[in-house]
């Protein structure tokens, strides 16, 4: 038994720490789901009841938000994952040229947050005063067919670009590993290329494919921003902007408890998700497809299909970055909102760019920005450390449910969870956390413990017992051999969580939506969402385009280091 | 003693200059900010000969003032147009740093509300309240200023009689339109006429989810039958578009050509965007919908001397004029009612007006609000959030 997993103590701690951050949340989440008071400051027993619950269950939108979000959920994840399969596939298993430019660019894509994205799709698609739409109506004529992206279909086309970079990360690997032995054996057999695909890859693939969609499946039905900039304005509602509909009010005081009666659906997906994909994970074994041998795919000769494919994927990469962008630098210099033609060209303007910097509220929020997203970067990655270290490596008797527990959070959508929070903050008024930016990051960071720990999991896995024990019986003290030894092994891993939560953390705005108070604790997230609510188009682009440059940098600088990092691993081995 | 036309007209050329030294002199007392805004609007300085009336306060509030020096402020303003209005307060109170916060209405009513409730006072005045206001009333949340000496520039209707909110300017809440899209003859002069001209059908009009900004209004002066039936079939004839968004992002839309007009849509912004070339405009059928925005003090407000200070100098001449400035509201002030501190004032001027008062707002707007989300969610349109 190594060192570290005799000091019991610490593994109460981070098994209470969880526990109470996880279900304290949760639990309030429920209680005040039976509240008709309309603040959790205002709770008591005897204002509990059932009213919520046949208020919301009792009407007939609630089932129609419920039958758009399967299609919204189940439609983009086909996208996404049918998107995500194809670029990995081209790049794995084919001799399609350029794959450097996959590589790079793809996992560049998570670079623009989802929310910019949609905004930028509404200039163009907007039914009336999207871009393109003028452009067609200009070239067809008045008769012209309108592509209207505030549809079902827009939401699942975007979500599902939006999907792709995840997925395809977690593909690429499955794809790479595999053997292919399976493959060249169907090939001989008379098995034309993609007939060998259909039956053999993707079947080997099944399992593991199924657990990506499970898990982008969870995304898609937290994610907030999409069906808010593109379902909102048209009536559409999925389960997360319904919630947010009934919370947001500019007249009455909400009614906070119906919000948390319809989020109970939620929490039920979330059991139902997190039992199942432990399930499916902890089975994963039967579907063994790495193999002790030394092997090296043949690459599928794509023929003439080659820079088609080329293209296709070059698409994808307009599509999801450099049109948003190009779009959102347009507007940026523009002094309202209007189509590109040579008189819009001529009164361009800086004027957008001025208003930020004499918008204080933009300062504060980039301030708040900064902090919120470091601590919570911070704090995720040192949390999921120790909770993995404790599932890894420890026989401590509640680390599989520790390790679940800190799952659940993936599978409760940010706003929801922020609602929960929002209860514990306002009841446990003690604590002066309600209102400052500590509110969101402690949010945050329980939202993202679920990623935290998958990888901090594979990473410790990676560490043999050996050197810890080794360490051990060198006289090392549990916390020198944490610093000697994990700290230097595992900072890849740190350096990776840290950045991927600092890439969500600043572009997620449900959450921090429920949880401001006003504009002394708001980031960059809701100064644009409000802002793009309240009609400051030009100011959004010019914010927009700042930040979309800076993500973009920041993941050019993380690939660039994880280039160098395998191209130095490739040249000492 | 009676002056012959000859004496009369020596004296005067004596007397001239005199006069302008004494009105020099007079203007140099001005805050510099403030003389460049009466130049900017081509206004004598005898408009503020009572200012130093205007703006005596107790002793204490000013002492207060000075141990505080600080003020939070909330409002719709741009953070520059807030730097333009702030000007001449800041020269006369330099030991007062104001922070400034734009808030959307949300954050204003509702969270502040909220905050309050949990014993937090996030800021010291906060405005635009606009039909929130029995939400605070209703817990006690807002000072009573009626001590505030420049209240009574203010005329009835336009303050809360228990002095709990002062109005801070005028608004006119008709209709914004695209100068491309329509031609003036098209331009409605009665309400009425919205439901007949075919060119605001097949969604060419888009109807923002705040019924309380004008329909309120409209009840007031036609009658809830005559309302109900006009809001009938504005949904279910003109069947407009119904949008989420805030009246600032509808005229934005207006202006990209995405509808051809709006309701409701202020004066004031339509005529900020006219100075950035937008091609909208502003009219206004009869009868027209005004309100005042009102500005209030938080009640336990740590800074309630300079919140008092602050309130007592905006509704003073000079700061009206400042707000006007700043971003062309129409002052409340009863001495500045006139036309050139009104855009648009060929729309608004000489025709039948009803003003939206506190009272109609307690008894009228939750029956309204309840008519309204029955047509608005039957016809597609997002719920306000209840």
């Amino acid at each position: 038994m190594g060192a570290l997993s005799r000091l019991h103590l610490w593994h109460h701690g981070v098994f209470l720490l969880v526990l109470s951050f996880v279900l304290l949340p949760l639990s309030f989440l429920i209680l005040g789901s039976f509240s008709t008071a309309h603040l959790p400051t205002d709770f008591s027993l005897s204002t509990m009841g059932w009213v919520n619950y046949l208020k919301v269950y009792s009407d007939p939108g609630t089932y129609e938000v419920f039958t758009n979000t399967v299609i919204y959920v189940t439609g983009s994840v086909a996208l996404g994952i049918t998107l995500a399969l194809s670029l990995a596939w081209l790049v794995e298993r084919t001799n399609m040229p350029g794959k450097i430019w996959v590589y790079a660019g793809v996992p560049m894509t998570l670079a623009v947050p989802g929310m910019l994205q949609a905004m930028a799709w509404v200039l163009l698609l907007s039914p009336r005063i999207g871009f393109l739409n003028k452009i067609l109506k200009d070239l067809f004529g008045p008769a012209a067919p309108v592509i209207d992206i505030y549809t079902l279909g827009g939401m699942i086309f975007l979500e599902g670009l939006r999907l792709v970079p995840t997925a395809f990360l977690m593909l690429v690997p499955l794809m790479r590993s595999m053997d292919p032995a399976l493959e060249e054996a169907a090939a001989v057999s008379g098995a034309r290329p993609f007939s060998t695909t259909r039956k053999v890859t993707l079947r080997l693939l099944a399992p593991g494919l199924v657990a990506v969609m499970v898990y982008q499946g969870m995304t898609a039905l937290e994610v907030f921003e999409i069906p808010g900039i593109l379902g909102l304005p048209a009536g559409i509602y999925v389960f997360s902007t319904k919630i947010y509909a009934i919370v947001r009010s500019a007249t009455f005081m909400p009614v906070y408890g119906q919000a948390n009666a319809l989020a109970m659906v939620y929490l039920l997906i979330a059991v139902v998700t997190t039992y199942l994909y432990t399930r499916m994970i902890s089975r994963a074994e039967r579907y063994t497809v790495i193999t002790g041998k030394g092997y090296r795919p043949r690459p599928l000769d794509l023929g003439r299909w080659r820079y088609p494919a080329l293209g296709i994927v070059f698409l994808f990469l307009f599509f999801s970055i450099i049109m948003p962008f190009l779009v959102f630098l347009y507007a940026s210099f523009l002094p309202y909102l209007q189509s590109p033609s040579v008189a819009a060209l001529k009164g361009m303007t800086l004027k957008n760019y001025r208003l930020l910097a004499q918008y204080g509220e933009v300062g504060t929020a980039l301030t708040n920005t900064v902090i919120m997203v470091a601590v919570t970067a911070t704090a995720t990655t040192l949390l999921s450390f120790f909770v993995s270290l404790v599932v890894v490596r420890s026989k401590f008797w509640g680390r599989k449910l520790l390790d679940q527990l800190a799952f659940v959070p993936h599978a409760i959508p940010g706003i929801v969870m922020g609602i929960a929070f929002f209860w514990v903050f306002l009841k446990l008024d003690f604590l002066p956390i309600y209102g400052t930016i500590w509110a969101i990051s402690i949010g945050f960071t329980v939202n993202f413990l679920s990623y935290g720990t998958r990888s901090m999991n594979a990473a410790i896995l990676q560490v043999h017992k050996e050197l810890e024990e080794a360490a051990y019986v060198s006289g090392a003290r549990p916390w020198r051999t944490l610093w000697r030894i994990f700290f230097p092994l595992m900072l890849p891993a740190f350096v990776g969580v840290w950045i991927w939560v600092v890439l969500h953390a600043v572009r997620i705005a449900g959450m921090p939506l429920i949880l401001y108070e006003g504009p002394k604790n708001q980031v960059l997230a809701i100064l644009i969402w409000n802002m793009w609510d309240e009609g400051y188009v030009g100011a959004v682009a010019a914010v927009g385009t700042l930040l979309m440059i800076i993500l973009l940098l920041l993941t050019v600088v993380v690939r660039f280091a994880g280039f160098r990092r395998h191209a130095a691993e490739g040249a000492g081995a | 003693m009676i002056l012959k036309p000859a004496r009369f007209f020596v004296w005067c050329f004596l007397l001239l200059p005199a006069g302008i030294a004494v009105q020099d002199a007079f203007a140099a007392t001005l805050p510099k900010s403030t003389q460049e805004m009466l130049k900017k609007l081509k206004l004598e300085p005898a408009i503020l000969s009572d200012t130093d009336r205007e703006l005596q306060v107790p002793n204490s509030w000013i002492d207060g003032a000075k141990k505080e020096g600080k003020l939070r402020f909330f409002s719709t303003l741009d953070p520059p147009q807030a730097d333009v209005l702030l000007q001449p307060f800041r020269e006369r109170y330099p030991f007062i740093a104001v922070e400034y916060s734009r808030a959307s209405h949300e954050d204003r009513a509702v969270r502040t509300l909220v905050a309050y409730k949990n014993k937090r006072i996030v800021t010291d005045v906060l405005t635009g309240l606009g039909g929130s206001f029995f939400m605070y009333k209703e817990i006690g949340a807002l000072e009573d200023m009626r001590d505030i000496p420049n209240m009574k520039n203010n005329p009835e209707g336009t303050k809360d009689p228990e002095g709990l909110w002062a109005g801070m300017h005028l608004r006119y809440w008709c209709m914004a339109y695209n100068t491309k899209l329509v031609k003036r003859e098209d331009l409605p002069k009665r309400w009425e006429e919205v439901l007949t001209n075919p060119i605001w059908r097949k969604g060419n009009l888009a109807l923002g989810n705040r019924p309380q900004l004008w329909a309120l209004v409209l009840w007031k002066v036609r009658g809830e039958k005559w309302l109900k039936d006009f809001l009938t079939k504005l949904f279910t004839e003109v069947k407009p578009q119904l949008r989420r968004e805030g009246m600032n992002a509808m005229l934005e839309l207006t202006a990209a050509g995405e509808f051809h007009g709006n309701v409701p849509a202020a004066e004031y912004r339509v005529y900020q965007k006219t100075l950035d070339g937008a091609p909208v405009s502003y009219t206004c059928p009869e009868p027209v919908p005004a309100a005042v925005s009102e500005m209030g003090i938080l009640k336990g407000a740590p800074n309630i001397n300079a919140a008092r200070l602050f309130v007592n100098w905006f509704l003073s001449k000079e700061g009206q004029i400042a707000q006007y400035v700043s971003d062309y509201a129409p002052p409340v002030h009863k001495d500045l009612r006139r036309k050139e501190f009104l855009p648009f004032a060929d729309q608004i001027l000489g025709k039948e007006t009803g003003f939206r008062d506190p009272a109609i707002e307690l008894e009228i707007q939750p029956k309204l609000l309840e008519f309204w989300d029955g047509l608005w969610l039957k016809s597609g349109g997002r719920r306000r959030g209840r």
